[in-house]
């Protein structure tokens, strides 16, 4: 099991995300941005907690827009 | 009071949704798309979950393409002043309501760009005809009312759709008095934007209406502002729905709405139309044989494809004047132009207007037999 931020720019996208990876097995929690880069502003993300390589294949599949992601410990 | 001015907002509303209204201000009070904690994190969700059965209802591919909007005319504008480059030219139908008139206009009157009104005609053929005379290779999109908000004529949508893709167009829908009373599926009937009011058919609160879109598909914006995303930036994020919805959203009308269609999944979009054609039926039934009353539309004539909105006059009487005696018995129906001069000025009403009978789930059998005694009453 690994975790990851994943940041969204859409709230939606974010929700949309989390039902996909929870339907999937995953875990999710939304969150604001923990550290938004300068630049970037307010925005969501999700802390999700699984196969974090398969969560993004299946937001790709799913056609989920992310703007990024990052593993947490 | 006999309501029967449901074209124009559907009443009583369900208990349901307003049951659902009341927990939206007790327990997601918050805004939504903002905040992290909780109530915030809870509202949201629930403007999402209401997204989801808005996109599964009409058909849309993904939750995102739903924009909340405040009316089904805010819809429109944003739709139309979105694709409204200089030199575009529209065609609209000629039973439009000025929710699609007014803009163009307005447009047109400004030099930014033009449009033509086509004749819709009980044959489909002759419809498509007027509509196909009218487009030109700088037409960015066909604009069709799903049935008038006077007369109930539904115009042929899916032969409308594929002219307008012929001729390399978007097809958009004023589906005001449709949605909700009869079928929509974005996908099968070619739909590319969609224009929805929330508290008519689908049975929400006032101050709710909805833009769909079947793609996202280039529109400008008309409105620019917070959305809770990409904040450092000034210019307004390009992702949806955030990109037209810009300032703190209805929330308690959203939550309502979501009820409010889930009362027409529970009760059947078709149960509904059925119950509603059954009484205007029996209403024009028991109104066509009186001399001094004036139908425009036969819901026995299968050349006719109607919704369930049913106009009539009473000769020598003004249409404001005959609501106002029904008022008197505790019927409310709508008179006037209904806002939709087009329409009036196509069935030679726009000097007296007509007075609209429009009934709803919750409109009795023995209501309409109230209405037709006071009807007949004034008529003799």
């Amino acid at each position: 099991m690994n975790k990851a931020i994943i940041k969204f720019s859409s709230v939606t996208y974010a929700l949309k995300a989390k039902d996909v990876i929870t339907d999937n097995g995953g875990k999710a929690q939304i969150r604001k941005n923990p550290n938004p880069k300068k630049g970037e502003g307010c925005g969501y993300s999700l802390i999700a907690v699984g196969n974090i390589s398969r969560i993004i294949s299946l937001l790709d599949t799913n056609k989920i827009k992310y703007t990024g992601y990052e593993m947490v410990r | 009071m006999i309501y029967l001015d449901n074209g124009a907002t559907t009443y009583p509303k369900p208990k349901s949704v307003i049951a659902s209204v009341t927990r939206a201000m007790t327990e997601f009070g918050a805004n939504a798309g903002r905040g992290a904690y909780k109530m915030a994190v809870d509202t949201t969700e629930q403007i999402y979950l209401c997204r989801k059965t808005v996109a599964d209802f009409f058909g849309c591919p993904s939750s995102e393409n739903i924009i909340f909007t405040y009316n089904c005319t805010m819809a429109l504008n944003i739709a139309i002043k979105g694709l409204a480059v200089r030199g575009a030219h529209f065609v609209i139908s000629d039973l439009e309501h000025n929710a699609v008139l007014r803009p163009l206009e307005k447009l047109s009157a400004d030099g930014v760009c033009s449009y033509s009104i086509a004749k819709v005609e009980y044959d489909e053929q002759k419809t498509l005809e007027n509509f196909e005379n009218a487009l030109r290779s700088n037409t960015v999109a066909i604009i069709c009312t799903g049935a008038s908000n006077v007369f109930g004529i539904i115009p042929p949508l899916k032969a409308l759709s594929r002219l307008a893709h012929k001729n390399g167009s978007l097809f958009i829908v004023d589906s005001a008095q449709t949605a909700g009373v009869l079928p929509i599926n974005m996908t099968d009937d070619g739909i590319d934007i969609l224009c929805c009011a929330g508290h008519k058919g689908l049975m929400g609160p006032t101050g709710t209406g909805i833009l769909i879109f079947a793609c996202d598909i280039p529109l400008n914006t008309i409105i620019e502002g917070g959305t809770g995303s990409n904040s450092a930036l000034a210019v307004q994020p390009s992702v949806l729905p955030d990109r037209f919805e810009s300032g703190t959203p209805n929330i308690p009308g959203i939550i309502g709405l979501h009820r409010g269609i889930e009362f027409v999944n529970e009760a059947g979009a078709k149960n509904i139309c059925r119950h509603e054609i059954k009484l205007i039926k029996y209403l024009q039934r028991n109104l066509e044989n009186s001399r001094r009353i004036k139908l425009y539309t036969d819901f026995f004539d299968s050349s006719q494809n109607l919704a369930p909105i049913l106009s009539f006059n009473i000769d020598g009487m003004h249409s404001e004047q005959t609501a106002a005696i029904l008022a008197e018995s505790g019927i409310a129906v709508r008179a006037g132009l209904h806002c939709a001069p087009l329409a009036h000025r196509k069935m030679n009403t726009e000097d007296t207007g007509t007075v609209r009978i429009c009934p709803s789930f919750f409109t009795k059998k023995s209501d309409i037999d109230f209405v037709i005694k006071s009807i007949r009453k004034i008529a003799n």
